[in-house]
């Protein structure tokens, strides 16, 4: 055994020497970390959803997600557009399909729960309910078919139906709206699964001639979804600002075209930890400056045994830059440890306890106990980062003290 | 220490370390129902949600950027104004600074400039 | 004065100097240790024992003045010439300085680690040194779970274990009983046979007995009709 490993492996043994100060240390670096971890787990989780989102994933889901989102605009901000405006582009070459759809807010119950109405058009929902292939996995229910006129049929989330006394499928609430048509009673339909993705948590989705009914507004739609044959989005998205701009209709007078497309959306994703601006550098800042000081404080914990041992080192033969090495390995060690638990831990706190607690703060809405089953994803960079850290937390606690004692006399070391 | 219980020790760091390897290597993606799931979700929605908020906001980067394309909260001048707003405030899931062009696409020049 | 293995020259060691709690534990000691001697430093308690063996076993360095061991000056010796030096002496310490939670025989054998031994030639360099100082039986207990006279004789153990060629022992019987002490003078008087130089700072009569020389030291000062 050559002399260098013989000493890395007294630092693997100088661990169990001081037991205290080692899981004082190994804590505090755990405590350091494991919010960041959770959190970035959460944060990387939620953009893999986002990207399902915007269908920036496989072609196959490209053909039921839209290419183009077309709202209009006055005065620099989105608003609603016009049904009308949707028949012309209905016409462009190259679109194969316009569907409008209302996104609106309404609140709920004796508390106001705010949630988000959904309405798709009624023959839409059937369509695409019945090219899912297990529909049950998204909803414990049914889709809803509600016709104009007839009592709004509703799929709520998993957090409404919480927040709402725990609401079934098949009851009926109390009416949410008074339209001119008078009062309708609401049925449940059905329940979004909690696992399938965060945004369904507060959804209310219906259809689009009912939640038209709900909001009162007709003629309207939040946007309109606009697919496209492959390669034609841009040249119909000028298509769209040209030719809808400053047109002859009355809607079309007031109401310039906003489109927004898939592309768009995919440059708004954050480009992960190469990006600068984000929060990943951000956490990293903090949590290794609140380290800094968790480990000033741990590494108070037993010093004047470990000045002691390392004066007896030295007094009995060992230089200063063996002393050092042994104190490195036990750092790094120690560092790879706490990098690993805390790895572990997070991974327990998003997967068995749901993000509890942590998942508020980084999710808005979202409570204490999340209500949805929160995406998360542990990502090798932000792993790594860990390691990182936590070696050059112990590392940077123990290296200046370690060498500062090595290199005073061993009779002053000792006292 | 004798070294056998060093040893143990070593075995212990090693079993953790893998293990957080493994943990690592399987969970660095989500698990795939669940993305086949949120695909479907997504198909029935016609694509809705994207930032870190279940609940509808006024801000393009909490719920969903296709809803809203301005923050209402954002004061435009001030050095960090975009902090004022809870929602762009969170920066947690701050957009790449292209975005404000992207956004809004070509449109929003056009309709400062067209007569 | 012939030159011996261990010499100083008016050697002078003040704690906290230039401030109000400033100590001259040591000053202008000049003496000369001939190889293979038995020496013994005896003083009252205050009178400057522990300091003068630091400043001998490399452990400390003096406020001015010189020690020179076999061929080095110590003052000019770097720190890794310094380790080096101190692997050539042992050194039982006056509260025996042994490495807690540590087995009997790794604290042993501790300071030959850097040196790449195996642990099994360790453990056997260990055990024959125990059962020199019939401790075979406590080779793997740790330091907290023996009695004080058995933690002195592994502190003994310990400075034995390199075969050095010096031995400085700072009051090495202080701890024991009567029977316990002579115990140990023989030990150390068997060492000092097989030709270890012994440096011993001592109140024991008996130790002072078997000592080829014996140095009285007061105040920090050596006693000149001892030198
Ligand atoms: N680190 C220190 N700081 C200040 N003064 C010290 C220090 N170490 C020793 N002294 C002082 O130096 C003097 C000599 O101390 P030293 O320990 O050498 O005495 P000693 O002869 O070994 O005594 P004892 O027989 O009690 O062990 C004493 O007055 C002591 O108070
Ligand atoms: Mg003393
Ligand atoms: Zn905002």
């Amino acid at each position: 055994m050559s002399s260098l490993l013989s000493i890395a492996r007294t630092g693997s043994a100088a661990i169990l020497l001081s037991p205290l100060r080692s899981s004082v240390t190994v804590m505090a670096v755990i405590a350091v970390l494991v919010p960041y971890l959770v959190g970035i787990g959460l944060v990387e989780g939620l953009r893999q959803e986002s990207r399902i989102a915007i269908g920036a994933g496989t072609p196959a889901e490209k053909e039921l997600l839209p290419d183009l989102y077309v709202a209009a605009n006055q005065f620099g901000r989105r608003v609603p557009i016009p049904l009308e405006l949707a028949e012309p582009i209905r016409k462009f070459d190259g679109v194969t399909r316009v569907i409008p759809r209302i996104v609106g807010r309404i609140t709920l119950g004796k508390e106001n729960v705010e949630a988000v109405l959904v309405g798709m058009p009624r023959e839409e929902l059937q369509r695409r309910g019945s090219s899912i292939q297990r529909l049950t996995r998204l909803i414990d229910g049914q889709l809803p078919r509600s016709q104009h006129g007839e009592a709004p049929q509703l799929v709520i989330g998993s957090g409404l139906a919480r927040k709402l006394d725990n609401l079934q499928v098949g009851t009926v609430i109390p009416p949410i709206f008074r339209s001119g048509g008078g009062e309708k009673t609401p049925r449940i339909t059905g329940i979004f699964q909690s696992e399938i993705s965060p945004w369904q948590s507060q959804m209310i989705l219906t259809t689009f001639e009912s939640a038209a009914e709900i909001f009162d507004q007709r003629g309207l739609a939040t946007d309109l979804l606009v697919f496209c044959r492959q390669g034609q989005p841009e040249a119909i998205r000028s298509r769209i600002l040209q030719s809808l701009t400053g047109s002859s209709t009355k809607a079309a007078a007031s109401h310039q075209p906003s489109v927004t497309s898939r592309t768009d959306l995919e440059s708004l994703l954050p480009a992960g930890l190469g990006h600068r601006e984000g929060v990943f550098n951000l956490l990293f800042v903090i949590a290794f400056a609140i380290g800094i000081l968790v480990i000033l404080v741990t590494s108070g914990f037993g010093r004047p045994e470990r000045r002691r041992e390392i004066g007896i080192l030295k007094a009995t033969g060992w230089q200063t830059d063996e002393i050092l090495i042994r104190s490195l390995v036990e750092s790094l060690l120690l560092g790879l440890v706490s990098a690993a638990v805390a790895i572990l831990v997070a991974l327990a706190w998003l997967k068995w306890f749901n993000g509890f607690w942590i998942a508020g703060i980084f999710l808005a809405g979202v409570e204490t106990q999340p209500a949805i089953a929160v995406p998360y994803v542990l990502a090798a960079q932000p792993a790594g980062l860990a390691v990182l850290v936590a070696c050059l937390l112990v590392t940077t606690g123990s290296a200046y003290s370690t060498w500062r004692t090595a290199v005073t006399p061993p009779a002053e070391a000792m006292r | 220490m004798t070294s056998d219980s060093s040893n143990r020790l070593l075995a212990v760091i090693a079993i953790l370390v893998i293990a957080a390897g493994v943990a690592v290597a399987h969970y660095r993606q989500p698990v795939p129902p669940r993305a086949a799931d949120a695909a479907g979700f997504q198909q029935l929605v016609g694509g809705l949600g994207f930032g870190p908020s279940v609940e509808l906001s006024t801000c393009p980067v909490q719920f969903d950027p296709r809803l809203e394309t301005t923050c209402n909260a954002r004061t435009g001048p001030i050095p960090a104004g975009g902090l004022l707003c809870p929602g762009c405030g969170r920066f947690l899931f701050s957009f790449s600074s292209r975005s404000a062009t992207h956004l809004t696409g070509p449109s929003a020049t056009r309709n400062v400039l067209a007569p | 004065m012939n030159r011996g293995l261990l010499e100083t020259e008016s050697l002078s060691r003040t704690y906290h100097p230039g401030t109000s709690s400033e100590v001259r534990a040591l000053s202008d000691v000049s003496l000369a240790i001939p190889a293979g001697s038995y020496v013994v430093l005896d003083g009252p308690s205050g009178s400057g024992k522990t300091t003068l063996l630091s400043l001998l076993g490399a452990l400390d360095r003096p406020t001015s003045g010189r020690v020179r061991f076999a061929d080095r000056n110590l003052e000019d010796c770097s720190d890794v010439e310094l380790a080096r030096q101190r692997r050539r002496m042992g050194f039982v310490f006056q509260d025996f300085s042994l490495i807690p939670r540590l087995p009997t025989w790794e604290n042993i054998t501790y300071p030959q680690i850097p040196r790449g031994l195996s642990a099994a030639k360790r453990r056997q360099a260990a055990d024959d040194v125990l059962s020199r100082l019939g401790l075979a039986a406590k080779a793997d207990t740790p330091p907290e779970e023996l009695s004080g006279g058995e933690q002195q004789r592994v502190a003994v153990a310990r400075a034995l274990i390199g075969d050095p060629e010096v031995i400085f022992a700072d009051e090495p019987t202080s701890n024991l009983d009567r029977r316990a002490a002579a115990e140990l003078a023989a030990i150390l008087q068997e060492i000092n046979a097989a030709g270890t130089t012994l440096v011993v700072s001592t109140h024991d009569t008996d130790l002072k007995e078997s000592a080829s020389l014996v140095f009285l030291l007061e105040d920090g000062r050596l006693r000149d009709d001892t030198a």
